[in-house]
């Protein structure tokens, strides 16, 4: 396709607009130009710097002229780059919406930044910057025109602009969490980092206890004239450590009583309301048609009594909170089922997930303790007492033979579950209608092994953890990825 | 759709875009042959050694680099249009095969470097709204072919919104 007779330029305000900008930039190279410039008469030094600044100036309206963009029958198409040309092609039925954007310094030559959203996950996805105000309003029209956008979703987006949508007051409550519900809640919420808080703080302790409280080996030759130093030290210790253990568990109570009282979620059709805070009261809306993938995390303690937390991923966008949202912090099984409804979802039924190959023993356990173990076999070759240390990758051993235990997958009534986790575990819903695109990858060992990694890609998430499945048989990876298309 | 549980039969990238990677590969290697030459001086000066192995070694990896790297990476890459489905295949250590439906599409680039237009191969990058694997690169087609992929994915895109 050659560009259309009614492909337009920038603004040509915009190369002015774009050498200001810069300028600050400039002030940097000053001292450099000023050490070179002192080798040369005033007139040479002169001559370089007019040089250099033609030679941006004409690079600016190169980049200028070459930077085009026309509107088609079904696309928006933007053309640039004077080396590298890129020309990309924005289908009208995906632009959401037109955002025209005006700061101060485009203000002044009355132009405006108009950026093209789509569902991309990129920030930079269709910008034209910059245009004149008219011209802007005119590309906001013709797109707006041409896409036919849903005008449900245009007057949301009017409504959220306003204000967040008002509650509405007599919506079903979906789930709650009253007072005790919140407190047994904290008691669990004993975190690690709330160890790494104490651990810190042991730090501190040190310099003010007569002695080296890290110094075990000392500690434990009884002979040693500190004995009874030593006694005192270890009782010192146990001291400390239920003070801090307290301490740490009121913390976790008082941070939850904090965050989750008076926690509701309600049923607003369309549309989850979550209220939630002791003195910061914060709603959030999460509208259902942008929910993603539903994630239920549950630690080991929590999981022996029943509960159970629920996240939901969703698309950010029109004032709704992007990213995963908790939804049920903290729930019985029942309650998450409730709150899975109205997005039609479910939990699986545990005997239809499918365990992953057995190459995944393999490798959690190279995984977990291939470098700790090189590190002490390294350490053994300087100082053989190293090898003592290796008892200490039992539990990491333990733990990752019990990996592919734990880990199952299913790929039914039109969603994907993934399980996964030994001590922390996570179960993932994917509806099959959110997956973005699904990679495939095997590395060097999983090539031996004969097994394959399934990475379905969501969007929305932006957080570390996707619901990937390790190590299934190469022929299931394909017959997965073949299920999830259909 | 039917798709089949293995993957289909993938095209290889055009032989132009070999000549792309050899280049650039060539920039690292010329840096990393510098170095080796550089050690090699030093360690002559500050060792008495000779300044020779340095500078052997840095030069067969940088010869590895620059020969036979990029024809083992050109030969991992390929790619088919399957279906209403875009595979990409690549990676040698690593091997990755992403397959994006392409309603799944949100917008597409078509790309072409100095090098690459000299070589007569251009880059199609194609945008969706995951996370992970948002933005799929298929480097190493003819222009032509990249534009008409481009095509059909706007026929698509088109016949099924959101």
């Amino acid at each position: 396709m050659s560009l259309a007779a009614d492909a337009r330029r920038l603004h040509p305000a915009t190369v002015v607009l774009n050498v200001i900008r810069r300028a600050p930039g400039i002030v940097f190279g000053v001292p450099a130009f000023l050490a070179f410039a002192r080798n040369f008469e005033i007139w040479q030094a002169l001559l370089v710097g007019l040089c250099l600044a033609l030679i941006a100036a004409a690079w600016q309206c190169a980049e200028w002229w070459r930077f085009t963009y026309a509107i088609t029958e079904d696309a928006v198409v933007i053309e640039g780059g004077v080396l590298s040309r890129n020309r990309r092609t924005i289908p009208l039925s995906r632009v959401q919406d037109v955002a025209i954007e005006r700061k101060l310094l485009a203000r002044i030559f009355g132009l405006a930044r108009v950026t093209l959203e789509t569902g991309g996950a990129g920030e930079d996805e269709g910008a034209l910057d910059s245009v004149s105000l008219a011209e802007a309003h005119r590309l906001r029209e013709v797109i707006r025109r041409r896409a036919a956008m849903a005008p449900a979703v245009d007057s949301e987006a009017d409504a959220t602009a306003a204000g967040p949508a008002p509650a509405i007051p007599d919506a079903p409550e979906l789930f709650a969490m009253a007072l005790p519900r919140v407190l047994v809640s904290g008691l669990f919420n004993f975190s690690l980092v709330w160890l790494a808080v104490i651990f810190g703080g042991l730090q501190y302790v040190e310099s003010v206890l007569p002695f080296d409280i890290w110094d075990w080996g000392r500690l434990a030759q009884v002979d040693h004239p500190d004995a009874l130093v030593a006694q005192v030290a270890i009782s010192a210790w146990a001291a400390i450590a239920a003070m801090f253990l307290l301490l740490g568990v009121v913390a976790g109570l008082v941070r939850t009583v904090l965050r989750d009282f008076g926690f509701t979620l309600t049923d607003e059709g369309g549309r989850y309301r979550r209220v939630r805070g002791l003195f910061t009261h914060t709603e959030a809306v999460i509208s259902l048609r942008r929910v993603q993938l539903a994630l239920i995390e549950s630690g080991l303690f929590r999981r022996m009594f029943g509960w159970a937390g629920l996240r939901l991923q969703t698309l950010g966008g029109s004032g709704d909170a992007g990213g995963r949202q908790e939804a049920a912090p903290f729930a019985q099984a029942e309650e998450i089922d409730a709150v899975l409804a109205p997005l039609d979802m479910a939990q699986p039924d545990p005997a239809a997930l499918r365990q992953v190959s057995r190459g995944h023993v393999w490798r959690a356990v190279l995984r977990a303790t291939g470098l700790p173990l090189a590190v002490i076999l390294i350490g053994a070759l300087f100082a053989p007492i190293a090898l003592f240390a290796l008892p200490l990758l039992a539990p990491l051993l333990i733990v990752a033979l019990l990996r592919r235990r734990f880990h199952r997958y299913a790929v039914e009534r039109r969603a994907l579950y993934v399980q996964r986790g030994v001590l922390n575990r996570q179960m993932w819903i994917v509806p099959t209608h959110n997956v973005q695109a699904i990679t495939i990858s095997r590395t060097w060992l999983q090539r031996r092994l004969g097994t394959a990694s399934v990475q379905p890609d969501t969007a929305g998430a932006g957080a570390i953890s996707h619901p990937v499945i390790s190590d299934i048989r190469s022929g299931d990876a394909w017959a997965v990825a073949r299920d999830l298309r259909a | 759709m039917t798709s089949t549980p293995a993957p289909p039969a993938l095209a290889p990238l055009e032989p132009g875009q070999r000549l792309v990677m050899h280049v650039h590969a060539a920039i690292p290697s010329l840096i990393l042959t510098g170095l080796g030459f550089g050690l090699g001086k030093l360690v002559e000066d500050q060792l008495g050694w000779p300044w020779w192995p340095a500078l052997l070694v840095a030069g067969a990896i940088a010869l590895w680099n620059a020969v036979i790297a990029p024809r083992r990476r050109w030969a991992a890459w390929g790619w088919a249009l399957a279906d209403d489905e875009l595979h990409v295949a690549r990676g040698i250590w690593t091997r990755m095969h992403t397959i994006v439906p392409l309603t799944r599409v949100q917008h597409i680039d078509v790309s072409q470097g100095p090098l690459e237009r000299a070589c007569g191969v251009a880059r199609l990058i194609v945008h969706t709204a995951g996370t992970a694997h948002a933005t799929v690169t298929l480097p190493g087609i003819t222009r032509e072919r990249a534009e008409a992929l481009r095509d059909v994915i706007r026929s698509h895109v088109r016949d099924d919104p959101w």
